[in-house]
């Protein structure tokens, strides 16, 4: 089947077919989970978050003016809604000091038997690191994207985001390399 | 150093593939579609500004320039350009567009004219200050 691009999608739905938005979902729903979960770490509020962030964007459709990609402003949308969630949960009910566990579900394979080490060791290192580091990291590894793109999203500049993802890159290279050290 | 930031990356990118990636649930996209067909549908007539964002930024700038001229040139309005007009006289400039000046700045210089200028251009500064908040709230 031909692959239409989000632009094709956005003008269907703007025409009145709500079912081809299901396209733009499908399309980038796993990019917009992975800022979530890397966020706010508890996989039910990031599903809810990721989950508002669509409808808001198809809320804000006729507003999207095509400066941008379609993705990337989606995805300023879920990163600015997950913000807004975690300083609720900071000046809310939690404080600051309270650390959140790290969703289990992203550690590695299906079965618990096969887990590999240095995995285990990594979503350790990824659970200890600060909701926004963590949410960099995730999109440059997990999804792929690039330093421009993610400057975009979370509207650091480009040279911040730079030191930001090799300072990540460092400590947790670091914390993998001394815990393996420590298993030898 | 560089080989050393390369063998970094490289660890870490392994590391990572090993992580199982994270995938919202199987029944994700029916829950936002659900969500969506309660609101009402979006409208195809899309709001477009008068102009866009550079038209604006330069039309601001003629703004502040003539609020500055204002304040600069003398407390009454009247007055602003035809001090501004005598000071050109003394130029070069001035003898190039003499023609069309004189006539512009007659125009100009009513300060009914000049005011609703100045109005008109200051609603299109807010108007582009309520598209930037809903750009970053959206």
């Amino acid at each position: 089947m031909k692959q239409e691009d989000d632009n094709f999608y956005i003008r269907q739905v703007l025409a009145g077919d709500v079912q081809a938005f299901s396209r733009l979902v499908d399309r980038h729903k796993e990019m917009v989970f992975t800022i979530a979960i890397g966020l706010l770490s508890v996989r039910e509020e990031a599903e809810e978050a990721s989950q508002d962030a669509f409808v808001k964007a198809y809320r804000a459709l006729n507003a999207f003016k095509k400066e941008s990609k379609f993705s990337t402003w989606l995805y300023r949308i879920v990163y600015n809604e997950c913000i807004t969630r975690l300083r609720k949960r900071k000046n809310g009910y939690q404080s600051l000091d309270d650390n959140i566990a790290m969703d289990e579900s992203f550690l590695l394979t299906e079965e618990k038997e096969n887990r590999d080490e240095r995995a285990a060791l990594m979503h350790k290192a990824l659970g200890d690191l600060p909701e926004e580091d963590r949410a960099l990291i995730m999109m440059y590894y997990f999804e792929g994207a690039g330093i421009d793109e993610i400057s975009e999203i979370s509207s650091l500049s480009l040279s911040n985001v730079k030191t930001r993802l090799f300072r990540i890159r460092k400590k947790l290279y670091d914390k993998l390399q001394l815990k393996i050290e420590a298993l030898i | 150093m560089e080989e050393q930031t390369k063998h970094m990356n490289n660890e870490l990118r392994e590391a990572f593939q090993k992580l199982k990636k994270p995938v919202p649930g199987s029944d994700f996209t029916a829950n936002v579609m659900n969500s969506i067909e309660e609101e009402a549908p979006v409208s195809q007539i899309a709001y477009t500004p008068l102009f866009n964002r550079t038209v604006w930024t330069v039309l601001a700038a003629i703004v502040i320039v003539l609020l500055v001229l204002t304040i600069w040139m003398g407390s009454s309005t009247d007055s602003v350009f035809s001090g501004f007009l005598s000071e050109m006289n003394q130029g070069q400039l001035m003898n190039v567009f003499s023609t069309i000046n004189g006539k512009i700045i007659r125009i100009l210089s009513s300060s009914v004219i000049m005011l609703s200028l100045i109005a008109v251009l200051a609603a299109g500064m807010i108007n582009m200050l309520i598209f930037q908040r809903i750009d970053q709230a959206g």
